[in-house]
């Protein structure tokens, strides 16, 4: 009989590597490269997925040089108040050296997934021609690129299982892109071009979709009419998951009742989006699958009422996830607490982006929603307005939340009826959902609201703040009470230097920091900058004023800071300084 | 002659018990099945790095697997029930199940140990495995430093 020890020294590394295999989060694999010299080798040759969260915290070598056999990269770039268009379209986030560095390294790269990036045709083009396995392209948030590279992607990847694109910015150049998919192209499994605004071939893609049969995702665009999505699902019952295109036909024609049937047979469709162009009389067609679905977004349909919201929603009793406009309103959320019992994530987007009228959700939706689904655990919700009393009942019913993330039409609305502060109301979810990891605060508050999230918050880790707070103190009470947060976003807030400067060490534990239209001027940039060598703390001024004539008082207007481990970037544009 | 799924085998722990298991579902160990195959006709196969107490355990899983009524919920409920051993057995059984080659008491094994290794903190992932941490306190401090702030 072996001794215990002696076993283990015989512990061979393929069997390590089996037990490596089932980690697969890249919080256990950093974690097991820690224990010893000989594990850290043994994962680093094993990792076959790597998540870089801020594409200028490393550079390309050094992720090949680590990981010399990964195979899968998820890049993200711009911070995310790029969203809120407060980030400079052409600030950075380029993929191109990262493609090119992987194409040099002989890696043998099958899966890219990129968010907030700048990605070029030249870069599509590289993937295309370079990675022979290459099977699975997800773009979210990207821009700088035309449909002459997804033909690229689509002419040469001849695996590719996975074209996935999300609210990118694509130049159309009407190349027909989607004819590209050779005739041999059997392998999709998830296709999604949504956010495409031009035409496709249409025959072309009823032909794409009837030769692969494994097609589990179809996210069509507005260009593809409604007989035409009734053709594709009667080719594609299979599908979990569709996203219809326009959405607009007279009912009383063999076309929608060719649909009605065809959908009828689409019995694993559990995830319905879609409806971009919509017409509610078209609605009923859906109502057959409507018992199915765990996920719903209806948040692109414009046009949709109250009414005919809740006649399709009342069906969807397994819903997880909806998400939709506030043309539902409280009533709208009402019907969804009373149907919807297994929903999970909740979220309600301005339909009226221009702010001229009002929107129809109050806290009184939001109340409602919190009685009646006990296992919601995520929240946005734009609204018009906010009281204490409902965010502590909210609190109270639901203990789980892990992003609540909140949006007043007006960013400073007090209290409705008491015309309060909302700091009460926050404190209250802080306080109650402590497993609460992003959190996005709105209306009138003061250093208070900091106070509770500095002291009950313990687990979050993003935390985005606009028109709130009155001093420093709130900032402090963030970063010293916040052990976890990685994110912090700031835009106009009373926050200055004091808070800045307080503990610069902190930084270092995460990821970014963004300031915009605070207080904090360009001397106390300066001063951190020098004293943490290991950030860097980007100042970008869009008024191409020269550097020379930046006073150390003056406030800057746009202050970006991020731990990295290869000093400055090379590539910033003369906007962007880096300190 | 007897048919081959009637053939019984006689496997010889490294502690000297004998246990009889029938040659098809002895074969699911890789090992095993290359010994059959190559016409080995001792009386009993000696397998010399496992134990009785191992053994033993790994007879009860390949009878459980190569049992054609059991579905695959039946399966996966005696899984977690055969998984629940101390972590010192565990991987015994996994060092066994690599000697003798045998691929689904290995995926039960290695993720088991996966899942107890996820709850752990790296100091206790090195005393449960009796590992001595070969890192200087510099090089410890850029590897963390790499995997936050890069790879995370």
């Amino acid at each position: 009989m072996h001794s215990f020890q002696s076993m283990l020294n015989y512990f061979p590394e393929e069997v390590l590597e089996h037990v490596f295999d089932f980690l697969t989060s890249h919080r256990d694999r950093n974690a097991v490269s820690l224990v010893c010299k000989s594990w850290y080798a043994v994962e680093r040759f094993s990792r076959e997925k790597v998540f870089v969260g801020n594409c200028y915290a490393i550079s390309p070598e050094r992720l090949i040089a680590r990981f010399p056999r990964f195979r899968s990269l998820t890049l993200k770039g711009k911070p995310h108040f790029a969203d809120f268009n407060l980030v400079p379209n052409d600030w950075g986030g380029y993929v191109q050296p990262w493609i090119e560095s992987i194409v040099r390294g002989g890696v043998n790269l099958e899966e890219l997934r990129l968010k907030r990036m700048l990605v070029s045709d030249e870069s599509l083009e590289l993937l295309a021609t370079f990675f022979p396995n290459f099977k699975s392209l997800v773009l979210v948030s990207c821009e700088g690129f035309t449909t002459d590279g997804l033909a690229a992607i689509a002419s040469n990847c001849r695996f590719l299982r996975e074209l996935d694109l999300q609210e990118n910015e694509v130049e159309d150049r009407r190349g027909q892109w989607l004819s590209c998919f050779p005739d041999s192209c059997t392998s999709l499994v998830s296709l999604n071009f949504t956010c495409l605004k031009g035409e496709v071939n249409l025959a072309s893609l009823e032909r794409l979709v009837a030769r692969c049969r494994n097609l589990r995702s179809l996210r069509v665009n507005n260009a593809v009419p409604l007989d035409a999505l009734q053709r594709i699902l009667a080719q594609a019952p299979q599908l979990v998951d569709l996203g219809t295109g326009s959405f607009v036909h007279d009912p009383d024609t063999e076309s929608y009742n060719k649909l009605e049937t065809s959908m009828q047979k689409c019995t694993s469709i559990t995830s319905l989006s879609g409806f971009l162009d919509v017409s509610a009389r078209c609605l009923p067609a859906v109502y057959p699958i409507c018992g199915q679905l765990t996920s719903l977004n209806l948040s692109y349909a414009p046009g949709i009422y109250s009414d005919e919201l809740v006649k399709l929603i009342c069906y969807c009793n397994r819903l997880e996830r909806l998400l939709v406009l506030d043309t539902i309103g409280d009533k709208g959320l009402g019907v969804v607490a009373s149907s919807c019992k297994e929903l999970q994530e909740l979220r309600v987007f301005l339909s009226d982006v221009y702010g001229i009228g009002n929107t129809a959700v109050t806290e009184e939706g939001l109340v409602a929603i919190s009685a009646g689904c006990p296992k919601l655990n995520s929240i946005l919700y734009f609204c018009q307005q906010m009281t204490n009393e409902a965010l502590i009942m909210v609190a109270k019913n639901c203990p789980n939340f892990i992003r609540f993330r909140l949006c007043t039409l007006n960013p400073t609305v007090p209290d409705a009826i008491t015309m309060q502060p909302l700091d009460e109301g926050f404190g209250a979810i802080v306080k109650s959902c402590k497993d609460l990891k992003r959190l996005s605060i709105s209306g009138l508050l003061t250093d208070q609201v900091f106070l509770y999230i500095g002291r009950y918050a313990k687990q979050l880790e993003m935390l985005s703040i606009a028109f709130a707070g009155d001093s420093d103190k709130g900032m402090l009470c963030v970063l010293n009470g916040c052990k976890k947060l990685k994110k912090l976003e700031i835009r106009d807030c009373p926050f200055g230097n004091v808070a800045l400067l307080a503990d610069m060490g902190k930084y270092e534990t995460m990821r970014s920091l963004w300031m915009s239209s605070c207080e904090v001027t360009f001397g106390a940039c300066k001063t951190l900058a020098r004293k943490m060598p290991r950030l860097n703390v980007e100042i970008i001024n869009e008024n191409d004023q020269i550097e020379a004539s930046f006073d150390d008082k003056q406030k800057v207007e746009k202050m970006y800071l991020y731990r990295t481990l290869v000093g400055p970037r090379k590539d910033a544009p003369g906007f962007v300084w880096t300190l | 002659m007897s048919s081959p799924e009637e053939k019984t085998l006689i496997l010889k722990s490294s502690d000297n018990e004998e246990f009889l298991v029938k040659e098809s579902v002895a074969v699911q160990c890789i090992t095993i099945k290359n010994l059959v195959e190559d016409g080995c006709d001792l009386d009993a196969i000696p397998l010399l790095n496992v134990d009785s107490k191992n053994l033993a355990w790994i007879i009860e899983f390949m009878e459980k697997y190569a049992d054609s009524t059991s579905t695959d919920a039946e399966k996966k409920d005696f899984d977690t029930e055969f998984v629940k051993k101390p972590f010192n057995d565990v991987l015994g059984l996994i060092l066994a199940a690599n000697y003798l080659n045998f691929p689904a008491l290995m995926d039960v094994m290695c993720d088991a140990c996966a899942n107890e290794m996820k709850l752990w903190s790296v100091e206790q992932v090195r005393e449960k495995f009796h590992i001595q941490n070969d890192y200087t306190e510099e090089e410890e401090k850029a590897v963390r430093a790499e995997n936050f702030w890069a790879f995370e």
